[in-house]
């Protein structure tokens, strides 16, 4: 009876939510504020780039949660584990080659490495697809291309870095972490229940209907730090004044510290960042714009949010650790050949 | 077991219905055309594909919530939490998270970035961000080519204003659409800058900026002053947007003389004025004197693209 009623007021709130949508839908008045109140305009600002950025992304995340359902009902482990090289050095390079194709970016990636990493993917190949494909998707490639046609030099050493990194940090989370998992398990995985389950379970549905419900689930999972990360995100590019960037970065290494940090925080799409650094070029040196070009698709505010849910902390840790020093380094390197 | 049921048909019912509200709000923002605040048209595309994939998976839901559930998907194995495990108060806020955008998508006011968000980005006064190399470059080669033209016996850059100019162009060893832009922009009297090619056409003049010192240009953009500039200059400023609202950058162009005096920051104006060039973080770039001024409306969509 206590459950039946439970039932009862759960599905009446899922009425309301409809039908509230529903109101929102028809009977609301964008011109004015909500309800009569009026909204401070840098609240609207935050308002509509926090959207904005949730616009953006989410064809694109559905795009990874898609991948990522195809590849859970339709690639098995074993084919997997035939694909990968046993001799984990010799899979650095092809897995770099084959991250460069892949053309989903930073927001999609890590729900697919996640799926790959449980079919059983070594963990050193997950960590080059994530740092390498946002870089060398062929979006990107093209808007940095497109933002940078007439100072190739960046656009080259971009796709340069970008591609030696990956491998660099392939091999570095090799060496630290070899093969142990560092995915964080789920609940439901730890047994018992899905015994239960199936025995109880009635016929299949079709493969491609399950496919979905998973990308549904999914998106839910991946959504929740998207939205989160967009709150930050929006906050951040609406209240803080891009010419203090310049003040706080007199030296070569404190102006690419700078680049990276502001990367992170704004977190914007691999595929469209080139323009934002673009706009940056003629006050920043090429390499601390390189800083940002680089650092930004490998890491950023919400990826991190992502990589914390779906890793265990030592590891996304180490992992940051890691990239920022190499990325560092490397720009230091070049700042020196690159005008 | 009905128990196990009935909690899974309320999460299906709850995600079918925020799936649906997303779908929701990207139709109406698509067919009301308000999608121009947050998206790129060409993006926009992919917005339409998303709306489709969104409303079938919210169907797919609702009508499992309303049906037996298969028990078959808890039974995959792939490790995702497929439910929103925990106390109720984390389950509203897991919700939560995601009822906020589709309400305030619905019920706050549309709004277009202005020059209070400018001012805290910046405003480009440079049109060749990514072309520094070549204006520097090209400026070179003119200097050489002027330099060298008294003992040329074919008559070349000093003779004519307007041939060394359109020589000037066909010469450019690279930037060639640059150049091609800057040739028939060159060709008008007044030269309009038409928001569909903004970024574009003052980039190719920015490139060829000796070339066009001297020149009418008229464009239409919004009044931006910050406190370090004087009384009768402004910067008449425009957002160009790549993909989505937050990656847009404010390009501007400096225009000077006692008629902009008037005009308060955020006044959409149209302004006519005779191009020369003026020093921004150590590059040449465009500016104008101005010649006539008048407020305008604020265009259907202030961005450009």
């Amino acid at each position: 009876m206590r459950a039946f009623v439970k039932s009862l007021t759960l599905d009446l709130f899922g009425a309301v939510l409809l039908a509230a949508i529903l109101l929102f839908y028809f009977k609301v008045d964008h011109t004015k504020g909500l309800f009569g109140f009026s909204i401070p305009d840098s609240l609207l600002d935050v308002h509509t780039i926090f959207l904005s950025i949730i616009l953006e992304a989410i064809p694109f995340i559905l795009v990874g949660v898609l991948i990522s359902a195809l590849i859970q009902v339709f690639v098995t482990e074993e084919s997997l584990q035939r694909l990968v090289p046993k001799n984990p050095w010799m899979s650095l390079v092809p897995a770099t080659l084959l991250a460069a194709i892949f053309p989903v970016c930073e927001c999609a990636i890590i729900p697919v490495i996640r799926r790959l990493l449980k079919k059983g993917m070594p963990l050193h190949v997950g960590v080059i697809f994530i740092v390498a494909a946002p870089i060398l998707n062929p979006v990107t490639v093209a808007s940095t291309y497109f933002a940078f046609r007439t100072q190739l030099t960046i656009v080259y050493a971009r796709f340069l870095l970008g591609f030696l990194l990956a491998i660099l940090i392939g091999a570095v989370i090799y060496l630290l972490f070899k093969n142990k998992p560092q995915l964080k398990i789920a609940k439901d995985e730890l047994g018992g229940k899905q015994e239960i389950m199936r025995s109880i379970s009635q016929p299949s549905p079709s493969r491609l209907r399950l496919a979905f419900y998973h990308a549904a689930d999914e998106f839910f999972e991946t959504g929740k730090y998207l939205i989160i990360g967009a709150v930050v995100a929006a906050l951040f590019q609406t209240y803080f004044n891009r010419n203090l960037l310049l003040s706080i970065s007199s030296h070569a290494s404190s102006s690419s510290l700078v680049m990276m940090a502001f990367a992170y925080f704004i977190s914007l799409c691999s595929e469209a960042d080139a323009f934002v650094a673009a706009s940056l070029s003629s006050k920043f040196s090429p390499s601390s714009i390189l800083a940002f070009l680089v650092f930004g698709p490998m890491l950023d505010l919400k990826t991190t949010i992502m990589l914390f849910a779906y890793f265990r902390t030592k590891f996304v840790l180490i992992f940051m650790a890691t990239v920022i020093i190499f990325v560092f380094t490397a720009v230091m390197i070049l700042h020196n050949y690159i005008q | 077991m009905d128990q196990e049921n009935t909690y899974w048909r309320q999460h299906d019912l709850f995600r079918g219905i925020i799936l649906f509200g997303f779908s929701l709000l990207l139709f109406q923002f698509i067919v009301s055309g308000n999608i121009k605040y947050y998206i790129a048209p060409k993006m926009v595309v992919f917005s339409i594909i998303a709306m489709i994939i969104l409303f079938l998976l919210s169907v797919m839901h609702i009508v499992r919530s309303c049906s037996n559930r298969e028990t078959l998907e808890i039974d995959c194995d792939c490790g995702v939490d497929h439910q929103a495990t925990g106390r109720p108060w984390l389950k509203v806020m897991f919700y939560g998270v995601f009822i906020l955008p589709i309400l305030t998508g619905f019920s706050l006011p549309h709004k277009f970035l202005d020059s209070a968000v400018a001012e805290n980005r910046g405003v480009q006064l440079n049109f060749n961000t990514a072309t520094n190399t070549v204006a520097k470059t090209q400026n070179d080669s003119d200097k050489q080519t002027v330099a060298a033209s008294p003992g040329d016996p074919v008559p070349s850059t000093t003779q004519e204003g307007k041939k060394s100019a359109e020589e000037v162009f066909k010469e450019a060893r690279f930037g060639k659409t640059e150049a091609e832009l800057a040739l028939k922009l060159y060709k008008q009297d007044i030269i309009q800058i038409p928001d569909d090619s903004y970024v574009a056409d003052l980039s190719a003049i920015n490139v060829y900026l000796d070339q066009f010192i001297g020149k009418k240009l008229e464009l239409t953009g919004f009044i931006y002053r910050n406190g370090q500039m004087q009384k009768d200059e402004t910067v008449v400023a425009r957002f160009a947007v790549a993909c989505c609202t937050a990656d847009a950058n404010v390009f501007g162009i400096d225009v000077k003389g006692n008629l902009v005096n008037k005009y308060k920051n955020d006044t959409w104006v149209k302004v006519q004025g005779t191009i020369d060039q003026m020093e921004a973080d150590g590059i040449m770039v465009p500016m104008l004197h101005v010649d006539k001024i008048e407020p305008v409306g604020a265009p259907k969509d202030p961005y450009v693209y």
